[in-house]
Protein backbone atom coordinates (compact mmCIF):
# COMPACT_ATOMS: atom_id res chain seq x y z
CA UNK A 1 0.00 0.00 0.00
CA UNK A 2 1.52 3.30 -1.10
CA UNK A 3 0.47 6.19 1.14
CA UNK A 4 0.37 9.48 -0.73
CA UNK A 5 -0.44 13.06 0.22
CA UNK A 6 -1.10 15.67 -2.47
CA UNK A 7 -1.72 19.38 -1.84
CA UNK A 8 -3.96 21.53 -4.03
CA UNK A 9 -5.77 18.43 -5.25
CA UNK A 10 -9.21 19.87 -6.03
CA UNK A 11 -8.38 20.87 -9.60
CA UNK A 12 -5.70 20.93 -12.28
CA UNK A 13 -2.60 18.80 -11.88
CA UNK A 14 -3.37 17.86 -8.28
CA UNK A 15 -6.79 16.44 -9.15
CA UNK A 16 -5.42 14.49 -12.10
CA UNK A 17 -2.70 13.00 -9.89
CA UNK A 18 -5.38 11.86 -7.44
CA UNK A 19 -7.41 10.26 -10.26
CA UNK A 20 -4.46 8.40 -11.68
CA UNK A 21 -3.06 7.19 -8.37
CA UNK A 22 -6.55 5.96 -7.43
CA UNK A 23 -6.55 3.70 -10.49
CA UNK A 24 -3.87 1.68 -8.76
CA UNK A 25 -5.43 -0.73 -6.27
CA UNK A 26 -2.70 -0.41 -3.67
CA UNK A 27 -2.83 3.29 -2.86
CA UNK A 28 -4.16 5.31 0.04
CA UNK A 29 -4.50 8.95 -0.87
CA UNK A 30 -4.75 12.01 1.33
CA UNK A 31 -6.09 14.63 -1.03
CA UNK A 32 -5.83 18.06 0.50
CA UNK A 33 -7.47 21.27 -0.64
CA UNK A 34 -8.52 24.60 0.79
CA UNK A 35 -12.23 24.05 0.63
CA UNK A 36 -13.34 20.37 0.66
CA UNK A 37 -17.05 21.31 0.65
CA UNK A 38 -16.67 22.98 -2.72
CA UNK A 39 -14.45 20.25 -4.21
CA UNK A 40 -17.15 18.37 -6.14
CA UNK A 41 -14.85 16.20 -8.32
CA UNK A 42 -12.88 15.11 -5.27
CA UNK A 43 -16.08 14.36 -3.33
CA UNK A 44 -17.30 12.22 -6.22
CA UNK A 45 -14.03 10.26 -6.25
CA UNK A 46 -14.22 9.80 -2.46
CA UNK A 47 -17.73 8.43 -2.78
CA UNK A 48 -16.41 5.78 -5.19
CA UNK A 49 -13.33 4.98 -3.11
CA UNK A 50 -14.28 5.69 0.51
CA UNK A 51 -11.45 3.57 1.94
CA UNK A 52 -8.65 4.78 -0.29
CA UNK A 53 -9.32 8.49 -0.62
CA UNK A 54 -9.45 10.90 2.29
CA UNK A 55 -10.09 14.57 1.72
CA UNK A 56 -8.41 16.93 4.18
CA UNK A 57 -8.79 20.65 4.49
CA UNK A 58 -5.47 22.40 3.97
CA UNK A 59 -4.65 25.98 3.19
CA UNK A 60 -0.90 25.42 2.83
CA UNK A 61 0.06 28.81 4.27
CA UNK A 62 -1.85 28.12 7.49
CA UNK A 63 0.48 26.63 10.10
CA UNK A 64 -2.45 25.51 12.25
CA UNK A 65 -4.06 23.64 9.37
CA UNK A 66 -0.76 21.92 8.59
CA UNK A 67 -0.66 20.63 12.15
CA UNK A 68 -4.26 19.43 11.84
CA UNK A 69 -3.43 17.65 8.58
CA UNK A 70 -0.48 15.86 10.18
CA UNK A 71 -2.73 14.76 13.04
CA UNK A 72 -5.41 13.53 10.65
CA UNK A 73 -2.89 11.53 8.63
CA UNK A 74 -1.33 10.02 11.79
CA UNK A 75 -4.71 8.67 12.87
CA UNK A 76 -4.79 6.58 9.69
CA UNK A 77 -1.18 5.61 9.02
CA UNK A 78 2.15 5.45 10.79
CA UNK A 79 4.17 6.47 7.76
CA UNK A 80 3.90 8.37 4.49
CA UNK A 81 5.56 7.15 1.29
CA UNK A 82 5.02 10.12 -1.01
CA UNK A 83 4.35 13.80 -0.38
CA UNK A 84 3.59 15.91 -3.44
CA UNK A 85 3.77 19.64 -2.80
CA UNK A 86 1.61 20.61 -5.75
CA UNK A 87 -0.39 23.62 -4.55
CA UNK A 88 0.83 26.78 -6.19
CA UNK A 89 -0.32 30.10 -7.55
CA UNK A 90 0.41 32.25 -10.60
CA UNK A 91 -1.89 35.06 -9.39
CA UNK A 92 -3.86 34.59 -12.57
CA UNK A 93 -2.99 32.53 -15.59
CA UNK A 94 0.10 32.41 -17.77
CA UNK A 95 0.14 35.54 -19.91
CA UNK A 96 -2.63 37.18 -17.91
CA UNK A 97 -1.58 37.56 -14.30
CA UNK A 98 -1.70 40.26 -11.65
CA UNK A 99 0.69 43.06 -12.76
CA UNK A 100 1.65 43.61 -9.12
CA UNK A 101 3.66 40.39 -9.26
CA UNK A 102 4.54 40.19 -12.95
CA UNK A 103 5.08 43.64 -14.41
CA UNK A 104 8.07 45.90 -13.91
CA UNK A 105 6.70 49.30 -12.95
CA UNK A 106 3.73 47.82 -11.11
CA UNK A 107 5.50 45.41 -8.73
CA UNK A 108 4.32 45.55 -5.10
CA UNK A 109 5.99 43.95 -2.13
CA UNK A 110 2.78 42.67 -0.47
CA UNK A 111 1.46 40.58 -3.37
CA UNK A 112 5.00 39.41 -4.15
CA UNK A 113 5.45 38.12 -0.60
CA UNK A 114 2.02 36.47 -0.74
CA UNK A 115 3.12 34.48 -3.79
CA UNK A 116 6.43 33.47 -2.20
CA UNK A 117 4.52 32.35 0.89
CA UNK A 118 2.46 29.88 -1.15
CA UNK A 119 4.92 28.70 -3.80
CA UNK A 120 8.21 28.73 -1.89
CA UNK A 121 7.78 28.75 1.87
CA UNK A 122 4.69 26.52 2.22
CA UNK A 123 6.32 23.47 0.56
CA UNK A 124 9.21 23.85 3.00
CA UNK A 125 6.83 24.00 5.96
CA UNK A 126 4.99 20.93 4.64
CA UNK A 127 8.28 19.05 4.33
CA UNK A 128 9.18 19.97 7.88
CA UNK A 129 5.78 19.00 9.30
CA UNK A 130 5.59 15.66 7.47
CA UNK A 131 9.26 14.69 7.82
CA UNK A 132 8.57 12.31 10.70
CA UNK A 133 5.85 10.47 8.77
CA UNK A 134 8.09 10.33 5.69
CA UNK A 135 10.95 8.92 7.77
CA UNK A 136 8.67 6.03 8.65
CA UNK A 137 7.55 5.55 5.03
CA UNK A 138 8.68 2.90 2.53
CA UNK A 139 11.13 4.28 0.02
CA UNK A 140 9.88 7.78 0.89
CA UNK A 141 9.80 10.57 -1.69
CA UNK A 142 9.16 14.26 -1.44
CA UNK A 143 8.22 15.93 -4.72
CA UNK A 144 8.15 19.72 -4.97
CA UNK A 145 6.18 20.70 -8.05
CA UNK A 146 8.33 23.44 -9.48
CA UNK A 147 8.40 24.83 -13.02
CA UNK A 148 10.87 25.28 -15.83
CA UNK A 149 9.94 28.96 -15.48
CA UNK A 150 12.21 28.77 -12.42
CA UNK A 151 15.18 27.63 -14.50
CA UNK A 152 17.77 30.42 -14.57
CA UNK A 153 19.42 28.79 -17.58
CA UNK A 154 16.24 28.54 -19.65
CA UNK A 155 14.91 31.94 -18.64
CA UNK A 156 13.21 33.48 -21.67
CA UNK A 157 11.38 36.59 -20.56
CA UNK A 158 9.46 35.23 -17.60
CA UNK A 159 7.47 37.32 -15.27
CA UNK A 160 9.33 38.18 -12.08
CA UNK A 161 7.72 36.71 -8.98
CA UNK A 162 6.45 33.34 -10.21
CA UNK A 163 9.79 32.30 -11.72
CA UNK A 164 11.69 33.63 -8.68
CA UNK A 165 9.33 31.72 -6.36
CA UNK A 166 10.19 28.47 -8.17
CA UNK A 167 13.94 29.19 -8.28
CA UNK A 168 13.85 29.72 -4.52
CA UNK A 169 11.80 26.52 -4.13
CA UNK A 170 14.50 24.70 -6.07
CA UNK A 171 17.07 25.93 -3.58
CA UNK A 172 14.92 24.55 -0.75
CA UNK A 173 14.82 21.23 -2.64
CA UNK A 174 18.65 21.25 -2.64
CA UNK A 175 18.78 21.99 1.10
CA UNK A 176 16.10 19.39 1.93
CA UNK A 177 17.74 16.71 -0.20
CA UNK A 178 20.88 17.06 1.84
CA UNK A 179 19.23 17.21 5.26
CA UNK A 180 16.90 14.25 4.56
CA UNK A 181 19.40 12.01 2.76
CA UNK A 182 20.41 10.23 5.96
CA UNK A 183 16.74 9.35 6.51
CA UNK A 184 16.51 7.81 3.06
CA UNK A 185 14.06 10.43 1.80
CA UNK A 186 14.49 11.31 -1.88
CA UNK A 187 13.65 14.96 -2.58
CA UNK A 188 13.25 16.47 -6.04
CA UNK A 189 11.90 19.49 -7.86
CA UNK A 190 9.70 18.47 -10.77
CA UNK A 191 8.53 20.38 -13.84
CA UNK A 192 5.17 18.81 -14.74
CA UNK A 193 5.11 20.18 -18.30
CA UNK A 194 3.26 23.21 -19.67
CA UNK A 195 -0.26 21.90 -19.15
CA UNK A 196 -3.75 23.11 -19.97
CA UNK A 197 -5.14 23.85 -16.51
CA UNK A 198 -6.63 27.01 -15.04
CA UNK A 199 -3.04 28.14 -14.54
CA UNK A 200 -1.52 26.98 -17.81
CA UNK A 201 -4.44 28.27 -19.86
CA UNK A 202 -5.76 26.94 -23.17
CA UNK A 203 -2.56 27.68 -25.09
CA UNK A 204 -0.42 25.38 -22.95
CA UNK A 205 1.28 22.68 -25.02
CA UNK A 206 0.16 19.57 -23.11
CA UNK A 207 -3.07 18.09 -21.85
CA UNK A 208 -3.27 16.55 -18.39
CA UNK A 209 -3.70 13.16 -20.10
CA UNK A 210 -0.43 13.62 -21.94
CA UNK A 211 1.67 14.92 -19.08
CA UNK A 212 0.50 13.32 -15.83
CA UNK A 213 1.33 9.69 -16.75
CA UNK A 214 4.87 10.97 -17.37
CA UNK A 215 4.93 12.75 -14.02
CA UNK A 216 3.87 9.54 -12.26
CA UNK A 217 6.46 7.49 -14.15
CA UNK A 218 9.22 9.90 -13.11
CA UNK A 219 8.13 9.63 -9.47
CA UNK A 220 7.91 5.79 -9.69
CA UNK A 221 11.42 5.62 -11.07
CA UNK A 222 13.09 7.90 -8.54
CA UNK A 223 16.29 6.54 -7.04
CA UNK A 224 18.22 7.98 -4.10
CA UNK A 225 20.78 9.31 -6.58
CA UNK A 226 18.12 11.60 -8.01
CA UNK A 227 17.73 13.43 -4.72
CA UNK A 228 18.34 17.16 -5.04
CA UNK A 229 17.71 17.16 -8.81
CA UNK A 230 15.34 19.17 -10.97
CA UNK A 231 13.52 16.71 -13.25
CA UNK A 232 11.24 17.18 -16.19
CA UNK A 233 7.95 15.25 -16.65
CA UNK A 234 9.63 13.14 -19.34
CA UNK A 235 12.44 12.11 -16.98
CA UNK A 236 15.09 14.42 -18.43
CA UNK A 237 16.88 16.95 -16.28
CA UNK A 238 15.94 20.60 -16.23
CA UNK A 239 19.05 22.80 -16.03
CA UNK A 240 19.24 25.10 -13.01
CA UNK B 1 31.23 62.40 -13.63
CA UNK B 2 29.75 58.96 -12.95
CA UNK B 3 26.68 58.97 -10.74
CA UNK B 4 26.45 55.94 -8.44
CA UNK B 5 23.73 54.79 -6.06
CA UNK B 6 24.60 52.18 -3.44
CA UNK B 7 22.27 50.58 -0.88
CA UNK B 8 23.52 49.49 2.55
CA UNK B 9 26.59 51.69 2.24
CA UNK B 10 27.22 52.43 5.92
CA UNK B 11 29.44 49.40 6.51
CA UNK B 12 31.01 46.37 4.92
CA UNK B 13 31.08 45.98 1.16
CA UNK B 14 28.71 48.91 0.60
CA UNK B 15 30.94 51.31 2.51
CA UNK B 16 34.04 50.23 0.60
CA UNK B 17 32.13 50.63 -2.68
CA UNK B 18 31.23 54.19 -1.66
CA UNK B 19 34.86 54.90 -0.70
CA UNK B 20 36.39 53.63 -3.92
CA UNK B 21 33.84 55.32 -6.17
CA UNK B 22 34.29 58.57 -4.25
CA UNK B 23 38.08 58.25 -4.46
CA UNK B 24 37.95 58.11 -8.24
CA UNK B 25 35.81 61.17 -8.54
CA UNK B 26 32.29 59.79 -8.88
CA UNK B 27 29.19 61.35 -7.43
CA UNK B 28 27.93 58.87 -4.84
CA UNK B 29 24.43 58.58 -3.45
CA UNK B 30 25.39 56.60 -0.38
CA UNK B 31 22.18 55.23 1.06
CA UNK B 32 21.62 53.41 4.32
CA UNK B 33 18.87 52.75 6.83
CA UNK B 34 20.03 55.24 9.41
CA UNK B 35 22.27 58.05 8.11
CA UNK B 36 22.37 59.66 11.58
CA UNK B 37 24.49 56.88 13.01
CA UNK B 38 26.58 56.25 9.87
CA UNK B 39 29.80 57.77 11.22
CA UNK B 40 32.12 56.42 8.56
CA UNK B 41 29.86 57.66 5.78
CA UNK B 42 29.77 61.08 7.38
CA UNK B 43 33.57 61.13 7.40
CA UNK B 44 33.55 60.14 3.72
CA UNK B 45 31.02 62.84 2.91
CA UNK B 46 33.17 65.40 4.69
CA UNK B 47 36.21 64.41 2.67
CA UNK B 48 34.24 64.71 -0.60
CA UNK B 49 31.74 67.35 0.44
CA UNK B 50 30.15 68.07 -2.92
CA UNK B 51 30.12 64.52 -4.25
CA UNK B 52 29.01 62.13 -1.49
CA UNK B 53 25.38 62.43 -0.45
CA UNK B 54 23.91 60.47 2.45
CA UNK B 55 20.32 59.43 1.86
CA UNK B 56 18.05 57.33 4.09
CA UNK B 57 16.85 54.18 2.32
CA UNK B 58 15.51 51.02 3.94
CA UNK B 59 15.19 48.49 1.11
CA UNK B 60 12.57 46.49 3.02
CA UNK B 61 10.05 49.35 3.03
CA UNK B 62 8.42 50.77 -0.12
CA UNK B 63 7.70 54.14 1.57
CA UNK B 64 11.37 54.54 2.40
CA UNK B 65 12.35 53.62 -1.17
CA UNK B 66 9.86 56.18 -2.51
CA UNK B 67 11.18 58.90 -0.21
CA UNK B 68 14.77 58.22 -1.20
CA UNK B 69 13.75 58.28 -4.86
CA UNK B 70 12.15 61.70 -4.53
CA UNK B 71 15.18 63.04 -2.61
CA UNK B 72 17.60 61.77 -5.25
CA UNK B 73 15.41 62.89 -8.16
CA UNK B 74 15.82 66.40 -6.79
CA UNK B 75 19.62 66.07 -6.85
CA UNK B 76 20.38 64.45 -10.20
CA UNK B 77 18.76 63.93 -13.57
CA UNK B 78 20.40 60.57 -14.22
CA UNK B 79 22.14 57.59 -12.63
CA UNK B 80 24.92 55.55 -14.24
CA UNK B 81 25.36 52.70 -11.75
CA UNK B 82 22.90 51.27 -9.23
CA UNK B 83 24.41 48.78 -6.80
CA UNK B 84 21.85 46.80 -4.83
CA UNK B 85 24.15 45.72 -2.03
CA UNK B 86 22.00 45.72 1.13
CA UNK B 87 21.16 42.28 2.51
CA UNK B 88 20.77 40.39 5.75
CA UNK B 89 21.88 36.95 6.89
CA UNK B 90 20.70 36.68 10.50
CA UNK B 91 22.08 33.86 12.64
CA UNK B 92 18.64 32.57 13.49
CA UNK B 93 17.64 28.90 13.58
CA UNK B 94 14.17 29.82 12.31
CA UNK B 95 15.86 30.60 8.98
CA UNK B 96 18.35 27.80 8.64
CA UNK B 97 17.71 24.79 10.89
CA UNK B 98 15.39 22.09 9.54
CA UNK B 99 12.87 21.38 12.28
CA UNK B 100 12.84 24.98 13.48
CA UNK B 101 12.01 26.84 10.25
CA UNK B 102 9.27 29.49 10.45
CA UNK B 103 7.51 31.29 7.58
CA UNK B 104 7.48 34.90 8.78
CA UNK B 105 11.20 35.24 9.55
CA UNK B 106 11.96 33.54 6.21
CA UNK B 107 9.73 36.00 4.34
CA UNK B 108 11.38 38.94 6.13
CA UNK B 109 14.71 37.89 4.61
CA UNK B 110 13.20 37.38 1.15
CA UNK B 111 11.68 40.86 1.41
CA UNK B 112 15.07 42.51 1.95
CA UNK B 113 17.41 40.26 -0.06
CA UNK B 114 15.26 39.31 -3.05
CA UNK B 115 12.41 41.80 -3.44
CA UNK B 116 14.24 44.91 -2.14
CA UNK B 117 16.63 45.11 -5.11
CA UNK B 118 13.73 44.77 -7.58
CA UNK B 119 11.73 47.54 -5.94
CA UNK B 120 14.76 49.83 -5.70
CA UNK B 121 15.52 49.25 -9.38
CA UNK B 122 11.89 49.95 -10.23
CA UNK B 123 11.95 53.23 -8.28
CA UNK B 124 15.14 54.44 -9.99
CA UNK B 125 14.50 53.05 -13.48
CA UNK B 126 13.70 56.45 -15.01
CA UNK B 127 16.97 57.92 -13.68
CA UNK B 128 18.87 54.90 -14.98
CA UNK B 129 17.24 55.32 -18.40
CA UNK B 130 18.66 58.84 -18.44
CA UNK B 131 22.12 57.66 -17.34
CA UNK B 132 25.19 57.06 -19.51
CA UNK B 133 25.22 53.34 -20.44
CA UNK B 134 23.69 52.58 -17.08
CA UNK B 135 24.36 49.40 -15.13
CA UNK B 136 22.40 47.65 -12.41
CA UNK B 137 24.54 45.42 -10.20
CA UNK B 138 22.76 43.15 -7.76
CA UNK B 139 25.10 41.79 -5.13
CA UNK B 140 24.32 38.10 -4.84
CA UNK B 141 26.50 35.31 -3.46
CA UNK B 142 27.96 31.94 -4.32
CA UNK B 143 25.36 30.75 -1.79
CA UNK B 144 22.75 31.53 -4.46
CA UNK B 145 24.24 29.09 -6.96
CA UNK B 146 22.01 25.99 -7.12
CA UNK B 147 24.78 24.11 -8.88
CA UNK B 148 27.13 24.68 -5.95
CA UNK B 149 24.76 23.53 -3.20
CA UNK B 150 25.15 19.76 -3.53
CA UNK B 151 26.34 19.37 0.06
CA UNK B 152 23.74 21.15 2.06
CA UNK B 153 22.79 24.74 2.52
CA UNK B 154 21.31 27.17 4.96
CA UNK B 155 17.83 27.42 3.41
CA UNK B 156 16.75 31.05 3.64
CA UNK B 157 19.85 33.06 2.75
CA UNK B 158 20.63 30.67 -0.11
CA UNK B 159 17.08 30.74 -1.44
CA UNK B 160 16.96 34.54 -1.13
CA UNK B 161 20.00 34.86 -3.38
CA UNK B 162 18.72 32.26 -5.86
CA UNK B 163 15.49 34.26 -6.09
CA UNK B 164 17.50 37.46 -6.51
CA UNK B 165 19.33 35.80 -9.40
CA UNK B 166 16.01 35.07 -11.12
CA UNK B 167 14.68 38.56 -10.46
CA UNK B 168 17.89 39.87 -11.98
CA UNK B 169 17.37 37.84 -15.14
CA UNK B 170 13.88 39.31 -15.37
CA UNK B 171 15.27 42.84 -14.85
CA UNK B 172 17.94 42.20 -17.46
CA UNK B 173 15.23 41.25 -19.92
CA UNK B 174 13.11 44.30 -19.13
CA UNK B 175 15.88 46.92 -19.07
CA UNK B 176 17.86 45.72 -22.07
CA UNK B 177 15.61 47.72 -24.40
CA UNK B 178 16.76 50.88 -22.60
CA UNK B 179 20.43 49.99 -23.07
CA UNK B 180 20.84 49.18 -19.38
CA UNK B 181 23.04 46.20 -18.47
CA UNK B 182 21.95 44.23 -15.41
CA UNK B 183 24.00 41.54 -13.65
CA UNK B 184 24.27 39.61 -10.41
CA UNK B 185 27.66 39.69 -8.79
CA UNK B 186 29.35 37.53 -6.18
CA UNK B 187 31.76 39.70 -4.15
CA UNK B 188 33.69 36.68 -2.88
CA UNK B 189 34.14 35.83 0.78
CA UNK B 190 34.90 39.23 2.27
CA UNK B 191 35.93 40.28 5.80
CA UNK B 192 32.86 42.21 6.92
CA UNK B 193 30.36 41.81 9.76
CA UNK B 194 28.58 39.27 7.55
CA UNK B 195 31.64 37.55 6.10
CA UNK B 196 33.37 37.28 9.49
CA UNK B 197 37.09 37.44 10.33
CA UNK B 198 38.01 34.17 8.57
CA UNK B 199 36.96 35.43 5.15
CA UNK B 200 39.61 35.18 2.47
CA UNK B 201 39.33 38.68 0.99
CA UNK B 202 39.84 42.18 2.30
CA UNK B 203 37.03 44.49 1.25
CA UNK B 204 39.59 46.70 -0.49
CA UNK B 205 40.64 43.88 -2.84
CA UNK B 206 37.14 42.55 -3.58
CA UNK B 207 35.79 46.01 -4.34
CA UNK B 208 38.73 46.93 -6.56
CA UNK B 209 37.85 43.83 -8.59
CA UNK B 210 34.14 44.68 -8.58
CA UNK B 211 34.73 48.19 -9.96
CA UNK B 212 36.84 46.70 -12.70
CA UNK B 213 34.14 44.14 -13.57
CA UNK B 214 31.49 46.89 -13.68
CA UNK B 215 33.71 49.14 -15.86
CA UNK B 216 34.17 46.36 -18.41
CA UNK B 217 30.57 45.17 -18.70
CA UNK B 218 29.24 44.75 -22.22
CA UNK B 219 25.83 43.79 -23.51
CA UNK B 220 27.03 40.15 -23.67
CA UNK B 221 27.15 40.20 -19.88
CA UNK B 222 23.52 41.23 -19.53
CA UNK B 223 21.79 38.88 -17.08
CA UNK B 224 25.02 37.04 -16.16
CA UNK B 225 26.26 35.77 -12.79
CA UNK B 226 29.64 37.49 -12.45
CA UNK B 227 32.24 37.35 -9.74
CA UNK B 228 34.54 40.03 -8.25
CA UNK B 229 37.56 38.62 -10.10
CA UNK B 230 35.92 38.55 -13.52
CA UNK B 231 35.01 34.84 -13.46
CA UNK B 232 31.50 33.60 -14.15
CA UNK B 233 29.50 31.45 -11.76
CA UNK B 234 27.17 28.58 -12.71
CA UNK B 235 23.50 28.97 -11.89
N1 LIG C 1 -0.11 24.17 -15.54
C1 LIG C 1 1.13 24.34 -15.88
O1 LIG C 1 1.43 24.52 -17.08
C2 LIG C 1 2.24 24.28 -14.87
C3 LIG C 1 3.56 24.35 -15.35
C4 LIG C 1 4.61 24.30 -14.44
C5 LIG C 1 4.34 24.15 -13.09
N2 LIG C 1 3.05 24.10 -12.64
C6 LIG C 1 2.83 23.94 -11.20
O2 LIG C 1 1.98 22.86 -10.95
C7 LIG C 1 1.23 23.06 -9.75
C8 LIG C 1 -0.26 22.89 -10.01
O3 LIG C 1 -0.61 23.77 -11.06
P1 LIG C 1 -2.00 23.70 -11.85
O4 LIG C 1 -1.67 23.97 -13.27
O5 LIG C 1 -2.74 22.49 -11.46
O6 LIG C 1 -2.68 25.03 -11.26
P2 LIG C 1 -4.21 25.36 -10.95
O7 LIG C 1 -5.06 24.68 -11.93
O8 LIG C 1 -4.25 26.84 -10.85
O9 LIG C 1 -4.43 24.72 -9.51
C9 LIG C 1 -3.72 25.21 -8.42
C10 LIG C 1 -4.07 24.38 -7.22
O10 LIG C 1 -3.29 24.88 -6.10
C11 LIG C 1 -4.23 25.18 -5.07
N3 LIG C 1 -3.74 26.26 -4.22
C12 LIG C 1 -3.34 27.49 -4.57
N4 LIG C 1 -3.01 28.21 -3.49
C13 LIG C 1 -3.21 27.40 -2.43
C14 LIG C 1 -3.04 27.54 -1.04
N5 LIG C 1 -2.60 28.70 -0.51
N6 LIG C 1 -3.32 26.49 -0.22
C15 LIG C 1 -3.76 25.34 -0.74
N7 LIG C 1 -3.94 25.14 -2.05
C16 LIG C 1 -3.67 26.16 -2.87
C17 LIG C 1 -5.49 25.56 -5.78
O11 LIG C 1 -6.56 25.49 -4.87
P3 LIG C 1 -7.88 26.45 -4.99
O12 LIG C 1 -8.80 25.78 -5.96
O13 LIG C 1 -8.39 26.52 -3.60
O14 LIG C 1 -7.40 27.79 -5.51
C18 LIG C 1 -5.54 24.49 -6.85
O15 LIG C 1 -5.95 23.27 -6.31
C19 LIG C 1 1.59 24.46 -9.27
O16 LIG C 1 2.59 24.35 -8.29
C20 LIG C 1 2.15 25.11 -10.53
O17 LIG C 1 3.04 26.16 -10.23
C21 LIG C 1 2.00 24.17 -13.51
N1 LIG D 1 30.83 39.36 3.18
C1 LIG D 1 30.78 38.32 2.40
O1 LIG D 1 31.61 37.43 2.49
C2 LIG D 1 29.71 38.21 1.36
C3 LIG D 1 29.75 37.10 0.51
C4 LIG D 1 28.79 36.97 -0.49
C5 LIG D 1 27.84 37.95 -0.63
N2 LIG D 1 27.80 39.03 0.22
C6 LIG D 1 26.77 40.03 -0.02
O2 LIG D 1 27.37 41.31 -0.07
C7 LIG D 1 26.44 42.31 0.36
C8 LIG D 1 27.06 43.15 1.47
O3 LIG D 1 27.42 42.28 2.52
P1 LIG D 1 28.41 42.70 3.70
O4 LIG D 1 29.35 41.59 3.88
O5 LIG D 1 28.90 44.05 3.51
O6 LIG D 1 27.35 42.64 4.91
P2 LIG D 1 27.25 43.49 6.25
O7 LIG D 1 28.61 43.87 6.70
O8 LIG D 1 26.38 42.70 7.14
O9 LIG D 1 26.47 44.81 5.76
C9 LIG D 1 25.19 44.71 5.30
C10 LIG D 1 24.72 46.07 4.88
O10 LIG D 1 23.38 45.96 4.40
C11 LIG D 1 22.59 46.89 5.10
N3 LIG D 1 21.20 46.50 5.20
C12 LIG D 1 20.66 45.39 5.72
N4 LIG D 1 19.32 45.42 5.64
C13 LIG D 1 19.01 46.59 5.06
C14 LIG D 1 17.80 47.23 4.70
N5 LIG D 1 16.60 46.65 4.94
N6 LIG D 1 17.84 48.44 4.10
C15 LIG D 1 19.02 49.03 3.85
N7 LIG D 1 20.20 48.49 4.19
C16 LIG D 1 20.19 47.30 4.79
C17 LIG D 1 23.24 47.01 6.46
O11 LIG D 1 22.78 48.18 7.08
P3 LIG D 1 22.62 48.30 8.71
O12 LIG D 1 23.97 48.74 9.21
O13 LIG D 1 21.55 49.31 8.87
O14 LIG D 1 22.25 46.94 9.23
C18 LIG D 1 24.69 47.05 6.04
O15 LIG D 1 25.02 48.32 5.56
C19 LIG D 1 25.20 41.54 0.78
O16 LIG D 1 24.30 41.50 -0.30
C20 LIG D 1 25.73 40.15 1.05
O17 LIG D 1 24.72 39.16 0.93
C21 LIG D 1 28.72 39.16 1.21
Amino acid sequence: MQRILITGSNRGIGLELVRRYLRREDTLIFATCRNPQAAAPLQALAAQHPHRLLILRLEVTDAGQIVEAVTAVRIKVDGLDLLINNAGTYAGRVGDADPQVTQFGALEVGPMLDMLRVNTVAPLMMAQAFADLLRRGHNPRLVNVSSDAGSLTMWDGGAYTYPASKTALNMFTRCLAHDLRADGITVISLHPGFIQTDMGGPRATLTLDEAIPGVIRVIDNLAPGDSGQFLNWDGSRVPW
Amino acid sequence: MQRILITGSNRGIGLELARQYAARGAQVFATCRDPQSADQLHALAQAHADRVHLVALDTGHPESIAEAASTIHAQTDGLDVLINNAAINPRDDRLRAFGQLEPDPILDVLRVNSIGPVLVTQAFADLLRRGNSARVVNISSGAGSLEQQANGCGYTYHASKAALNMFTRCLAGTLQADGIITIVLNPGWVKTDMGGPNATLEAEQSIRGILDVIDRLTIDDNGAFCQWDGKRLPW
